[in-house]
């Protein structure tokens, strides 16, 4: 015997003596409300249970939609719903990511953008009311180094000769940079490294990598930093000669780092990549639906390394590290102080 | 290394791949007329519909897919034209220099004849710029990258003259609107960076959208214009919807092939640099044809030379920006970077090295895109025969039916009320210019060139280390620009100048004579 019964209890048991019509009703509201309320649970468990949209913050055609596009088909397969791409460009990939952040942080959503250096602008420079506390960046599937090229039948055909080149003359030598970049960043460093003004080299700004590209391969320019994957397909008319990287890559001929070349002056330089592709999702999903941010970030990892997945995203020229949510944000936050270090060249442009 | 212009043995392996694929062909009617089709929607580029499309283009071939996408492209570089000739509405920056003389030729009745003119221009221009690219494929993509900065800096100011040319009752004030443009065109990053005049609205840092402003200056002062008049042509006689006079508006195209040359010229050179596009050709196309004609005053008011220029001009640049994307892998606009994204989903390297293995299958577009001539061609015809007959649509509706189409068009391209914001922001503008007699053409003109004229002026100032006279001197072909650009801004009045003069002294002499006689 309870010593306090539940009363809805009591109460249904004195519905069940009065079969009014109006209880009865309510004893069907309330089944249905059950009903639903279960339904619902089936639903959670079996989330997804709509298309999962993938916002890219860039143009359809560019490194980024690519890589959201090959992990789209891949994605639905492990989900078992349709995912699909929904490219929202502008403002450094500021209104993308903040259209985003407007959507309901459900995981049904997820974004493809560039924390580093894109993020960092739009945090620092534009004022974008958003943090890097507020996104929980699964993976940085794709980093992007900086690649010196130069024309092919150029003036210049090292990178050694490029700087020779500045040093003796400043003033003479063109440079391509696109504006707002980790190439823009990477080029002050160096000459801020080498002790040489801004002006040491005529520095030519470009809004996108691809105008840049086709100013050097016309041989409009004397070197340009540049993306390096995103320029493999121009080889034929662009040679590297130097990457901003640790090590020299085999895809850009085994150019030699910019800090190999460097040595004789005694002078180590400060690189940030050029810039970072990620797979992102809300900061607050772990909390609030622990089960969506598992299933998500399992089948991203699986996909991640499904040789299958490797070997289609390599002929297309994507990346395909796992660094995982912790590593990722290591990265991001190296590159961002060195950015902070070099803040002053945030303003100097 | 001497490379025979055309590769036989690819071209035979290209007819083959036509032969043997029929979704190809199949695509490519339905092709053409979705991109007719949402071309002629004000606000509805063929990039857009190009995006919508790129998902489905996975589960074609990789031939069948470009060629869908490239008759998307030709079908909307031709339906663009339709609301630009009949309501003086461009329906993208393509079709601006159409409406100049298209639209006073509508209003004076010869509606059916100015768009048999574009279809003409648009099928001739499309077809002899792809004609160019089959002889010389490679040597165009690789003549493009000869030009730089100053280059193209020459090229715009050539387009920005026209705000001079497109003026009112009042030149100074025809000057004022073009820096208006200008004006709003510096709006957002600078290509150096620096943050101008967006008032910390993040959706300005890209600039203000040119596509929804500029219909919403044009619908918005045409609506003006329209306010006392019940139907777009006045004369009732002459609001018909004749087969024949859009044929012979196609015959009279032909009678100018001067004018069709220069503009697919222009097209198929300039057309596939990045961020040139059809807008500036078919500005340039048009600035060039009236500069060069006896009477340039008779455009901007239903001259027939000024819509075929401005549709060889844009209709020719797909020829141009395809041989960049497929010569050099470069997407010269926003819709070959759609392209560039197809050709990756294929997993399909572009780049110089595409031409070389794969020459059969840009053969095979090329051949194509002759076919995709014909075709649109049969079907411009019947889409005008049914479009045109919104003259005889009372304004008073029409007018709404437009302005709620490019709504949804600037809604769709923005993603979000920016769009549609923007479009009555400056139908607001337009509407003031066009009541105190500002030109709303020059505005657009302003708004369309100013940003890539700014951002050209930078790059050559900083290229050239702060105009240094020696990067000037070792540019043969901009010295050739320039001298062309003063003389055909300058030569008119010179000569005129010069005229004057002669009869003076004649006059003087003739004065004298008398005198001593």
């Amino acid at each position: 015997m309870m010593l306090v019964p539940k009363p809805d209890k009591t109460t249904e048991q004195k519905d069940a003596k009065l079969v009014t019509r109006r209880p009865f009703l309510r004893m069907l509201a309330g089944a249905a409300a059950m009903g639903g309320l279960s339904a619902r649970r089936a639903v959670a468990a079996s989330w997804p249970d709509r298309p999962i949209t993938i916002v890219v913050s860039t143009n359809a055609g560019g490194g980024f939609d690519t890589m959201a596009r090959s992990l789209a088909p891949a994605l639905s397969k492990e989900l078992g719903v349709p995912v699909n791409v929904l490219d929202k460009p502008g403002g450094a990939m500021l209104l993308g990511t903040k259209y985003f952040l407007s959507l309901p942080h459900d995981g049904n959503t997820l974004l493809v953008s560039g924390p580093s250096p894109y993020w960092y602008f739009d945090i620092n420079k534009f004022h974008a009311g958003f943090d890097l506390k507020d996104f929980t960046v699964l993976n940085v599937q794709w980093t992007d180094k900086t690649g010196v090229f130069v024309p092919k039948g150029g003036r210049f055909q090292s990178f050694r000769a490029i700087l020779d080149a500045i040093k003796a003359q400043p003033g003479t030598v063109s440079c391509g940079v696109v504006r707002d970049s980790g190439e823009f960043f990477n080029s002050g460093i160096l000459l801020k490294s080498l002790k040489l003004p801004p002006t040491a080299v005529r520095l030519v700004t470009y809004e996108a990598s691809a105008p840049l590209r086709t100013a050097l391969a016309g041989n409009q320019l004397d070197f340009g930093m540049v993306s390096a994957e995103a320029s493999l397909s121009m080889l034929s008319l662009i040679k590297p000669v130097a990457v901003f990287s640790d090590a020299p890559m085999e895809v850009l001929q085994n150019a030699p780092t910019v800090n190999d070349v460097l040595k004789p002056d005694g002078i180590t330089a400060d690189f940030v990549p050029s810039s970072m592709r990620a797979l992102v999702t809300y900061a607050d999903l772990k909390q609030r639906y622990p089960d969506r941010y598992a299933k998500l970030h399992d089948a991203y990892k699986k996909i991640l390394h499904d040789p299958e997945y490797i070997a289609k995203a390599k002929k297309q020229a994507i990346e395909t590290d796992w660094l995982g949510e912790k590593q990722s944000l290591e990265k991001i936050k190296a590159a961002y102080a060195i950015f902070d270090k070099y803040k002053a060249l945030l303003s100097a442009q | 290394m001497e490379q025979p212009v055309i590769d036989w043995q690819a071209l035979q392996s290209s007819l083959h791949l036509l032969g043997s694929s029929y979704s190809a062909w199949l695509l490519t009617i339905p092709g053409i007329a979705l991109g007719m089709l949402g071309g002629a929607i004000p606000g509805v580029s063929s990039a857009l519909i190009l995006a919508i499309v790129l998902p489905a283009t996975l589960w074609m071939s990789l031939l069948s897919s470009l060629i869908f996408m490239t008759a998307i492209y030709t079908g909307a570089a031709f339906g663009v034209a339709i609301p630009a000739i009949l309501m003086g509405v461009p329906g993208s920056p393509a079709a601006v220099a159409t409406s100049f003389d298209g639209y006073p030729m509508t209003q004076r009745g010869e509606h059916n004849l100015a768009l048999g003119l574009a279809l003409a221009a648009s099928t001739l221009g499309h077809m002899g710029a792809y004609l160019i690219l089959f002889f010389g494929i490679g040597i165009i993509s690789h003549a493009v990258l000869k030009l730089g900065p100053l280059e193209m800096l020459l090229l715009m100011l050539w387009g920005l003259t026209l705000i001079a040319a497109l003026r009112g009752r009042y030149v100074s004030r025809s000057l004022v609107s073009g820096l208006i443009g200008i004006l709003i065109a510096t709006i957002g990053l600078s290509p150096r960076d620096v943050i101008r005049g967006t008032f910390d609205l993040p959706e300005l840092l890209d600039g203000v959208p040119v596509v929804p402003a500029m219909i919403g200056l044009f619908a918005a002062s045409e609506l003006f214009n329209l306010a006392g008049t019940s139907y777009l042509v006045s004369r009732s006689d002459l609001r018909t919807v004749r087969i024949g006079e859009i044929a012979r508006g196609m015959i009279e195209a032909l009678r100018h092939p001067i004018v069709i040359l220069r503009g697919l010229v222009i097209g198929a050179t300039i057309g596939g640099l990045p961020g040139v596009g059809a807008a500036v050709c078919n500005l340039v196309s048009y600035a060039e044809t009236r500069r060069g004609d006896k009477h340039p005053e008779s455009f901007g008011k239903g001259n027939p030379k000024g819509v075929i220029a401005a549709e060889s001009g844009n209709a020719s640049s797909e020829a141009g920006s395809m041989a960049t994307l497929l010569a050099l892998g470069i997407p010269g606009g926003a819709s070959s970077a759609v392209m560039l994204a197809a050709l990756s989903l294929h997993d399909v390297t572009s780049g110089p090295q595409f031409l070389d293995t794969s020459k059969d299958v840009v053969y095979a577009i090329i051949l194509n895109n002759f076919v995709q001539g014909a075709i649109m061609l049969a079907l411009g015809l019947g889409l005008i025969g049914l479009m045109a007959n919104v003259i005889r649509i009372p304004v008073r509706i029409l007018i709404p039916v437009i302005l709620v189409l490019a709504t949804f068009g600037s809604y769709g391209l923005s993603g979000n009320m920016a769009g549609p914001l923007t479009m009555v922001v400056f139908g607001l503008l337009g509407w003031l210019m066009q009541r105190h007699d500002y030109s709303v053409p020059a505005c657009v003109v302003g708004l369309i060139l100013g940003g890539k004229v700014e951002a050209n002026l930078l790059q050559t100032y900083q290229i050239s280390g702060g105009w240094q006279f020696s990067y000037f001197a070792g540019r043969p072909i901009a010295m050739v620009l320039l001298l062309l650009l003063l003389f055909s801004l300058f030569s008119r009045p010179i000569m005129q100048w010069w005229k004057r003069q002669r009869a003076a002294s004649a006059a003087a002499l003739q004065e004298n004579k008398a005198k001593s006689a």
